[in-house]
């Protein structure tokens, strides 16, 4: 396992003195080389749980680890030192880059901080990037204010591309963007995985984005993990009925569910649930291993 | 949300950079050549004589020795008594420091009053003759001293255009009036550095608030573009000014010595420098001491303030 | 039915740049029927977001506009002076912004958000707008508005934060409402959501819609008409239904087989003005040109009920 997460957990406080449990006992591990998708509704928690992975905000409780290191009890230096092997494109492009820095200073800037490249070699490597994601030298002299909104994200994957990393968290990387020009960035994703064996964690909404390009699938409800499982597996047989709800409406097959309210005891996905038990309204069902696969479920557990 | 561990932490800091304050007020004056002695009786009084009123003064003492003499007494509230008068330096204090406190609060002022609108004005013109002329002006601040630049003023205000008191100053207590005009000149050559650094604060950070998407979408709410301006501009271009206003308070504390003496105002500045020149060891240390409290508060100050501005950091 | 309630007539705009000027709209000219809708599709960085501030008057202050008329119920919105727009703004046209996390104001929590548009813009008293606020965000799917009410943008997912921009552009019941990608940070239910929501909104208002997305689903099941954009011009104009089954232009063909087929490695396109002056704008992309397409760019050709601008077309 290149990463791994025990127990993460982040509350967030409220003014009013309420608690959003926005991830809430997370255990996931990603293997070196694979890429695993994570999906689930808006406000589930993925984009937190993806800066704690990175140790971009601090957790409430649990820890991470980075190729045996334990990442949460890091830091100066040796922190640094590991940063440089993951990268994250953020899910909201304008916010993550920097106003006042071209697209020169944004895309070269990891390179720079981390002294990766020699420096009469970073305007060529910029170049290069920019083109890998479709865009030509006249961009180099912009500010990000001078961008469409998927210029913004495009340059927010050279970035992150920049460093060669190891680790790569993308987080809804594509959601700005046409088909062609998505298709033409999935292929670069892709090939990165391929041929450079960079170990990936895909965030989407999109399932059918997801399908197309992990290999395993984390789905997340309300915080939690309810299913982890192989993508085609997932697909023909799911086994969680909130993933079973995802498929359907990413098929278009079933009206959406409507809202409901948050549970205090039980399984947090009961209100919304078909199958329902008496237990469920008891117990909170754990992620547990059910034919080889994990599942977080009372009606399939028994 | 400003946890209590987090105030713990701050104080603590505080407490810490007090003590070390106290270290170099104490040996920074006693680093000076002369002693009090030789001050108070002359150059040329015999040395038993200096030798007596050293002991009396107590400064006859190991220095190790006096520290701890005075930081005890710090302890019990007692900062000394001034060698020259004999009066208690508390008292000294209680008289010097409200003055100097008003000549800082009103430069302050002024420097709010001045730099909020005239950065904004900049930023919004910006690329007009105009804005470059205002800004090049807002710099003379950062680039001349500013007790050179308050005897310029001196000379031009009350000199040759007779608007001001040169000196002459007025008490509050007499007059506030004329004490808020005899005030005015020192006021504002103390402000001179904090207008132009606050300026160039404003001015950056509206010019970057201004090309916001959140700015753009108030406008096409149809949104007055005062209320676009105060609520969606200033309201996110001020969370750095005013956190860098309360820091430069600090800075502020250590020009009112120049400006004070300069203009002759009866506050902490020219009583400190007066006892430095004197070796009045006991004043110098408390008013120095006093000074760095100060300056630590101002700090704390800003940074409770950013907090408390910045709903991002306030809601973790 | 019948009038137009807004059309933009060969409007071009550029942006002063550096290395140099970019034409962002060159010659785009699209109509919208009241209480129809119209899609904008086409690539990133085609000028969908230019057109939209265009008409709203908000092009930033090195866009330029260098012809062309924006018609609003007849009325050239470019001939109207400041204090006129304003109240156009929010009342008569409104819009959505693509990007809902900078587009509220960090320091400004959801209600006060609300509440100045109503007190401001619509005179209400604070009880009024207070109830007004809740109803609209209700309106906006969001089911519980208390608990969104005093939440800052930044504690907002992006989901959320795009349904208080919703209730936003609709607490003036304009006319018409422009949506700039409104749902590309929603999942996949909140998007079926926003976009029922949408049409239900327009419907029973009577609103006019102009909606640009990348994602032809979205903007398909929503609109009756699509324009296609790329590097600045319109290259296709269709009804929402022919656009799927028989695309015309080749560019139209690749983002529909690239809407099918999420891999599909097809053609790469490079950014930025092509580099030939007076041909196609698609000719290096493009799979099958003429020799006519390197000497003259494509005029609009009328194709059925819609337009398509490419010589092979023609042919
Ligand atoms: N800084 C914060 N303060 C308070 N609450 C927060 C903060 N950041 C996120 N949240 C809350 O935590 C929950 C999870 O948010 P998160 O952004 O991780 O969701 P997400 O799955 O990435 O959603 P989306 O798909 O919309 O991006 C949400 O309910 C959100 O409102
Ligand atoms: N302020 C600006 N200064 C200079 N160029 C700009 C500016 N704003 C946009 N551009 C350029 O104009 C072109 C059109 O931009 P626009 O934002 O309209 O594209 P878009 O169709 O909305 O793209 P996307 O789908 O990626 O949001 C782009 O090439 C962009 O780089
Ligand atoms: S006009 Fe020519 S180059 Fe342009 S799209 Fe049509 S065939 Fe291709
Ligand atoms: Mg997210
Ligand atoms: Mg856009």
């Amino acid at each position: 396992m290149l990463v791994e997460a025990r127990g993460l957990t982040k509350w967030y406080r409220l003014g009013g003195g309420g608690v959003v449990r926005a991830v809430d006992g997370v255990d996931l591990g990603i293997a070196r080389g694979e890429c695993l998708g994570l999906v689930g509704e808006s406000g589930c928690g993925k984009t937190t749980l993806a800066l704690l992975l990175l140790k971009l905000v601090k957790p409430t409780k649990g820890s991470v680890f980075f190729d045996g290191v334990e990442l949460t009890k890091l830091s100066g230096r040796r922190l640094r030192r590991l940063r440089k092997r993951m990268q994250i494109v953020f899910q909201d492009p304008y916010s993550s880059l920097n106003p006042w820095m071209s697209v020169e200073q944004l895309i070269s800037e990891p390179m720079r901080v981390h002294k990766l490249v020699h420096k009469e070699e970073i305007r060529d490597r910029v170049v290069e990037l920019l083109e890998s994601v479709g865009l030509s030298d006249e961009y180099l002299s912009k500010y990000p204010h001078q961008l469409s909104g998927g210029e913004r994200q495009r340059v927010a994957i050279a970035r992150a591309l920049s460093t060669n990393p190891e680790f790569l968290v993308a987080d809804e990387p594509v959601s700005n963007l046409d088909s062609v020009m998505r298709a033409q960035l999935l292929s670069l994703i892709d090939d990165l995985r391929r041929e450079r064996g960079v170990t990936l964690l895909f965030i989407t909404h999109d399932l059918i984005l997801a399908r197309a390009l992990c290999s395993r699938i984390a789905v997340m409800y309300r915080g939690k993990l309810v299913e982890v499982c192989e993508t085609e597996e997932l697909f023909e047989k799911p086994l969680h009925p909130y993933t079973n709800e995802l498929i359907n409406s990413a098929k278009g097959v079933c009206e959406p569910a409507a809202e409901s309210e948050v549970v205090e005891r039980g399984c947090r996905y009961r209100p919304r649930c078909p199958h329902a038990l008496r237990i469920c309204e008891e117990i909170e069902p754990t992620l547990s291993e059910v034919d080889g696969r994990m599942v977080a479920c009372h009606a399939v557990l028994t | 949300m400003v946890s209590a561990r987090y105030l713990a932490k701050r104080l603590g800091s505080i407490a810490l950079t007090v003590f070390f304050i106290t270290l170099i007020a104490f040996f920074v004056v006693r680093v000076l050549p002369g002693d009090p002695a030789v001050a108070l009786l002359g150059e040329d009084a015999s040395p038993q004589e200096l030798a007596a009123w050293r002991k009396k003064l107590g400064v006859d003492k190991p220095l190790m020795q006096q520290y701890v003499d005075w930081l005890r007494s710090l302890v019990r509230g007692d900062l000394g008594k001034s060698v020259f008068t004999g009066k208690p330096v508390i008292e000294l204090l209680a008289t010097r420091l409200p003055l100097t406190a008003l000549l800082t609060i009103y430069a302050m002022a002024l420097a709010i009053a001045i730099s909020i609108p005239l950065g904004t004005l900049i930023a919004i013109r910006r690329g007009t003759w105009l804005a470059v002329a205002l800004s090049s002006i807002s710099l003379i601040g950062v680039s001349i001293p500013n007790f050179w630049l308050g005897i310029v003023l001196i000379m031009v205000f009350s000199v040759l255009l007779r608007l001001f008191p040169a000196y002459g100053f007025v008490s509050p207590l007499e007059n506030p009036l004329r004490c808020l005009a005899s005030l005015f000149l020192p006021a504002l050559a103390l402000a001179s550095y904090a207008i132009g650094v606050l300026t160039r604060q404003v001015y950056s950070s509206v010019l970057e608030a201004l090309s916001q998407d959140f700015v753009v979408a108030a406008r096409s709410r149809g949104l007055p573009e005062r209320v676009v301006l105060v609520r969606y501009v200033l309201r996110n271009a001020l969370i750095p000014a005013v956190t860098m206003a309360a820091i430069l308070v600090g800075y502020f504390l250590g020009g009112s010595i120049l400006i004070e003496t300069v203009f002759a105002i009866p506050g902490m500045g020219t009583m400190l420098l007066k006892s430095a020149l004197s070796r009045d060891y006991y004043v110098v240390q408390g008013f120095v001491l006093v000074y760095a409290l100060l300056f630590a508060l101002s700090n704390f100050a800003s940074d409770l303030l950013y907090t408390w501005l910045n709903p991002k950091v306030r809601y973790g | 039915m019948g009038s137009r309630i807004l059309s933009v007539e060969s409007l071009s705009v550029k942006y002063r740049a550096n290395p140099r000027e970019i034409h962002a709209l060159r010659d785009v000219s699209i109509g919208l029927e009241r209480g129809s809708s119209l899609g904008v599709v086409g690539g990133s960085g085609s000028g969908k977001t230019t057109l939209c501030l265009s008409v709203m008057r908000l092009l930033p202050k090195n866009a330029v506009v260098e012809s062309g008329r924006i018609l609003l119920d007849g009325v050239d919105l470019l001939s109207l002076s400041e204090e006129e727009m304003r109240s156009v703004r929010g009342k008569r046209v409104s819009m959505i912004f693509q990007n809902p996390h900078t587009s509220l104001n960090p320091t400004a929590t959801v209600e006060q958000h609300l509440l100045e548009v109503y007190e401001l813009k619509l005179g209400m008293g604070a009880g009024e707008a207070r109830q007004s606020a809740r109803e609209v965000l209700r309106e906006a799917g969001i089911d519980h508005p208390q608990d969104v009410l005093s939440k800052y943008p930044h504690q907002l997912s992006g989901g959320l934060a795009q349904r208080v921009l919703i209730a936003l552009a609709i607490a003036q019941s304009p006319e018409v409402l422009i949506a700039d990608e409104p749902t590309s940070a929603l999942d996949a239910v909140a998007t079926s959501r926003i976009t029922s929501l949408l049409k239900k909104l327009c419907d029973r208002r009577g609103m006019s819609l102009v909606m640009v997305s990348h994602d032809l689903r979205t903007v398909l099941g929503l609109v009756d008409e699509v324009v296609v954009m790329l590097f600045g011009q319109v290259v296709e104009r269709a009804p929402a239904d022919r656009l799927l089954k028989r695309p015309l232009h080749p560019y139209t063909k690749l983002l529909v087989s690239a809407y099918r087929d999420v891999f599909w490695r097809g053609v790469v396109i490079r950014n930025g003005l092509p580099s030939n002056r007076g041909g196609c704008v698609f000719l290096e992309s493009c799979p099958h040109p003429l020799d006519v397409c390197r000497e003259a760019s494509p005029p609009l050709f009328e194709a059925g009920c819609g337009a398509v601008r490419c010589f092979a077309y023609a042919r």
